[in-house]
């Protein structure tokens, strides 16, 4: 018996889908991320959890009572909105007292819980502020007490830090999942970040066009992607489409571009499949020592690593090289490409 | 000072022009209201404060302020009542709907007030439109009489002026976030609270500030008091203007006239003030 | 968002009366403009147009109507011509008086036309202008400065300042990146304001009746000086063409500017 349930959900708009049937399970405590493109139905998804919008068809179950229909003043559900949403007229100690008012929490109890959160955001001294003076960061924080200090059953987080600069953003990410983990309030985050995605959840469910593309934890999504869309949205990868010449065992042999590969997996002999590998996966060799052979076009230094683009007869292939502390092969050098069997993968068929 | 050069140069006609048609004629007004009026002499230059004495202290005059601003607070609170509502409705409906609605609310502003209380002449005339329909209707046998009232001056104002109000009230709206209501409501509050505690609040700016507009131009307006109060209810504007143009008292009608601009910048400042000094910490 | 409307039952329905509140002395104009008959009525069976052939017969509504659009034509033009140098120079400089100057230029919304009529009737008479197309033309500039200056202003401060930095760096002089950068962009507002400044001028009444003369009488003076003669089916014709000539130049407005930007001028 799950904690939360969408059961077959859809939501229509006119003649457009938003959500097509839709199936996801919480367990309780459970941190979870809706994760895709704008427009892949997951805002709509949120709301309908919420109680903002009626699903067309299918049930909401949250702790197996149907709550499909059920007003948004009823569900007891903490929501951090993208904007915040903050009652700008209220100071901050207002803002995160106002769920416990419309509990009827008493006086005392709400000033108490009230400062509790606010120490729990860390922002105790800023409790008679109006969220004018505050900033970004501040204004994040005294959403999610809001949200939280009503101690909600279902937590909803709507791309939260999207309005944050990357710097802040890194660190609320951390800070976010901590006050999960101490708080323990189930969780369902929406975004659009994959990074944000994969650093924060238990399991993410990836969208596309209203539809479920992959539901998982984010390592195992991440290195078994199941479909091109997911491999795409979760980091970058090289594709080779090729014809499968020989099989034997659960290996088989693509000829990609004259290429022969060998790829872990099933495939028919004949068919034509498309395979793919990470940058990160690939690692570069001398000439003639691995699978093919590439000259590099650009090598781009970000920091933490080395971005390459190379030239070889599979097409342009991205690499990427952890900053080791040392130079690298520069422009217009030939160099071997190589990877492990298991790092590549094959995608759907065609 | 030479870099200053260019924005006077650039502004100095429009201030010149300004000084010579406003500053100019407006002390020259100011003086006049000190003059002195009689039938024989007409206008003689003894100053003095017996225009002002006059207005202070006749019990005629007490009565047309009075009824000024009692039609313009009757007409401030009915444009608020109404008007900040449909802003609420206007700022919820579909797009389409909306921009068609606005259509209908803004598009009286650009005709003349003069047609839009002919408009209203004509519906509550003795024999006009009401009064006809509910003679057919035997509801009455005789028609009620509704021109030259108190109550017919504050419809017809509070039908010219709510436009103002709606536009205020909406501007406000556009800048209220869309999801605080969606946050009041998921923090339990009800559709009720939600409004009182989080629309109205932060509404409110728009609703006083739209009531300056209304008050202020009710306090000065003219043509609407005039065309359905006739010659028995008159207002602060419509006094100055039979002082000047059939009593000839200029310098009374001057008087009048400083008198209803002093009142009125007094309000506008004193509630600015107000106003800015309580929402100054909160909105921007 | 915002996919269907929001609203309730019980708030469609005061929309609707609110929209008849608003619409129905309008509506009643006109529709009385219809009558067949000599005096005012309703008419439901016979409609007839003798009372818009009447105002043929009464040239001094045509007159006044032609004085009107003169005179709102003028004081436009001249308010815009003033307004644009005075916005350039309020938003583009910091200088001493600046925000003086800015409300010495508002502040006519402030006073009340019956006590400009007031002041300005004296004026005019003292200087030999009353009753003059000049001295009217003066008196409207006034008043309607404020709406031109309000619509040009935003459009200025609103202008992208990298546009005409983009075409000093591109070579152009001072001169040029006004004429060929700056005047385009802020034309919006600057047609905007002369229109807003013109529907100003041409409805105004009440400081008119002052300072007009019965040489010099605008469209608004006229109907309100029959107005407190007689309030006849002629009248109610004058107002349908009005209502009728306003709404076609509303939806153009609309269509161009939105009427809700042009009236709160942002």
């Amino acid at each position: 018996m799950s904690f939360l349930s969408l059961k077959n959900v859809s939501k229509q708009y006119g003649d457009s889908l938003a959500v097509q049937d839709f199936n996801l399970n919480v367990e309780k405590g459970e941190f979870i991320s809706l994760l895709g493109p704008s427009g892949c139905g997951k805002t709509t998804t949120l709301n309908m959890i919420a109680g903002f919008e009626e699903p067309t068809t299918g049930t909401i179950e949250i702790s197996g009572k149907d709550m499909t229909y059920a007003a948004p003043n009823t569900r007891d559900i903490g929501i951090v909105f993208q904007s915040y949403a903050l009652f700008p007229h209220m100071t901050v100690a207002e803002n995160v007292g106002f769920g416990l008012e419309m509990r009827r929490v008493g006086k005392e109890e709400r000033r108490q819980r009230v400062l509790e959160t606010l120490e729990l955001v860390r922002l105790t001294q800023f409790a008679d502020r109006f969220p004018k003076a505050l900033s970004g960061g501040q204004r994040q924080r005294v959403a999610l007490a809001r949200a939280i200090v009503i101690k909600p059953q279902l937590l909803l987080l709507d791309e939260p830090l999207s309005a944050l600069d990357a710097k802040i953003r890194e660190r609320m990410q951390i800070e976010l999942r901590n006050i999960q983990h101490e708080v323990g309030v189930t969780t369902i985050l929406v975004t659009h970040d994959q990074a944000e995605a994969m650093a924060m959840s238990d399991r993410i469910a990836v969208m596309n066009f209203g539809r479920m593309a992959r539901l998982g934890a984010p390592f195992e999504i991440y290195e078994q992607p199941g479909d091109l869309f997911t491999s795409n949205f979760l980091g970058s990868t090289n594709m080779f489409d090729g014809e499968v010449s020989e099989q034997a065992g659960d290996v088989v042999m693509v000829n990609c571009s004259g290429v022969e590969l060998s790829v872990q997996g099933n495939a028919a002999k004949g068919s034509k499949i498309t395979v793919g590998v990470r940058p990160e996966k690939i690692a570069l060799v001398e000439a003639g020592l691995g699978l093919i052979d590439a000259k590099i076009k650009t090598r781009i230094f970000m920091g933490t690593r080395w971005a390459y683009q190379l030239e070889s007869s599979l097409g342009t292939l991205d690499v990427t090289l952890q900053n080791a502390g040392h130079e690298v092969a520069g422009e217009g050098v030939i160099v071997g490409v190589t990877w492990p069997r298991h790092a590549i993968r094959i995608f759907a068929e065609g | 000072m030479k870099r200053y050069l260019p924005p006077y140069l650039l502004s100095g006609p429009a201030v010149i022009i300004f000084v010579i048609m406003l500053a100019v004629p407006m002390i020259m007004t100011f003086m006049l209201s000190f003059k002195s009026f009689s039938f024989y002499t007409g206008i003689t230059p003894d100053y003095g404060w017996h225009n002002y004495l006059e207005v202070v202290t006749d019990s005629y005059f007490h009565e047309i302020f009075f009824r000024t601003y009692a039609i313009s607070i009757g007409v401030t609170l009915l444009c608020a009542l109404i008007g900040a509502p449909e802003a609420y409705i206007l700022n919820r409906m579909t797009k389409a709907w909306r921009s068609m609605c606005l259509l209908a609310i803004l598009g009286p502003l650009l005709i003349s007030v003069i047609v839009r209380t002919l408009g209203w002449a004509l519906l509550i005339g003795n024999n006009g439109v009401i009064n006809d329909a509910l003679l057919l209707l035997g509801v009455i046998d005789e028609p009620l009489r509704m021109m030259y009232t108190t109550q017919a001056i504050v419809v017809a104002l509070v039908h010219v002026l709510v436009p103002f109000m709606v536009l205020s009230v909406w501007t406000t709206l556009q800048k209220l976030d869309p999801q605080v209501e969606n946050a009041s409501m998921s923090l339990g509050a009800s559709h009720f609270t939600t409004m009182y505690r989080v629309v109205l609040p932060q509404i409110m700016p728009g609703i006083l500030a739209g009531s300056l507009i209304v008050f202020a131009l009710t306090a000065s307006a003219f043509a609407t008091p005039s065309i359905l109060g006739g010659r028995a209810l008159k207002v602060v504007a419509t006094t100055a203007y039979d002082e000047y143009l059939n009593t000839l008292n200029w310098p009374l009608g001057a008087a009048i006239a400083t008198i209803l601009l002093i009142a009125n910048i007094v309000v506008v400042m004193s509630y600015n003030k107000y106003v800015e000094h309580k929402y100054a910490a909160v909105f921007d | 968002m915002r996919r269907y409307d929001k609203n309730g039952p019980i708030a469609l329905t005061f929309n609707a009366l609110f929209l008849i509140f608003i619409l129905a002395p309008l509506f009643v104009v006109c529709w009385v403009s219809f009558t067949p008959e000599g005096f005012l009525s309703m008419p439901t069976t016979e409609f007839s147009l003798r009372w818009f052939v009447a105002i043929l017969d009464h040239p001094e509504f045509i007159s006044a109507f032609l004085f009107s659009v003169y005179l709102a034509f003028g004081s436009a033009t001249v308010a815009v011509a003033l307004a644009v140098p005075a916005a350039l120079a309020t938003a583009r400089y910091r200088f001493p008086g600046r925000g003086m100057i800015m409300a010495f230029f508002m502040s006519p919304l402030m006073i009340p036309h019956v006590v400009l009529g007031v002041a300005f009737l004296s004026y005019l008479s003292s200087l030999g202008w009353a009753g003059t197309y000049i001295g009217l033309v003066a008196c409207h500039v006034i008043l309607i400065m404020p709406y031109a200056l309000r619509l040009v202003l935003a459009s200025v401060t609103g202008m992208d300042k990298a546009a005409e930095q983009a075409a000093r760096s591109l070579g152009a002089s001072r001169w040029t990146t006004f004429r060929r950068v700056t005047i385009p962009l802020i034309m919006p507002g600057v047609t905007g304001g002369w229109v807003l400044a013109f529907i100003t001028s041409f409805d105004e009444l009440t400081m008119t009746l002052f300072i007009a003369s019965p040489s010099s009488t605008t469209l608004p003076v006229r109907m309100y000086q029959h107005i407190t003669e007689n309030v006849d089916p002629l009248i109610a014709s004058v107002s349908a063409v009005i209502i009728f000539i306003t709404m076609i130049l509303m939806f153009v407005l609309d269509r161009i500017f939105g009427l809700d930007k042009l009236l709160v001028g942002k």
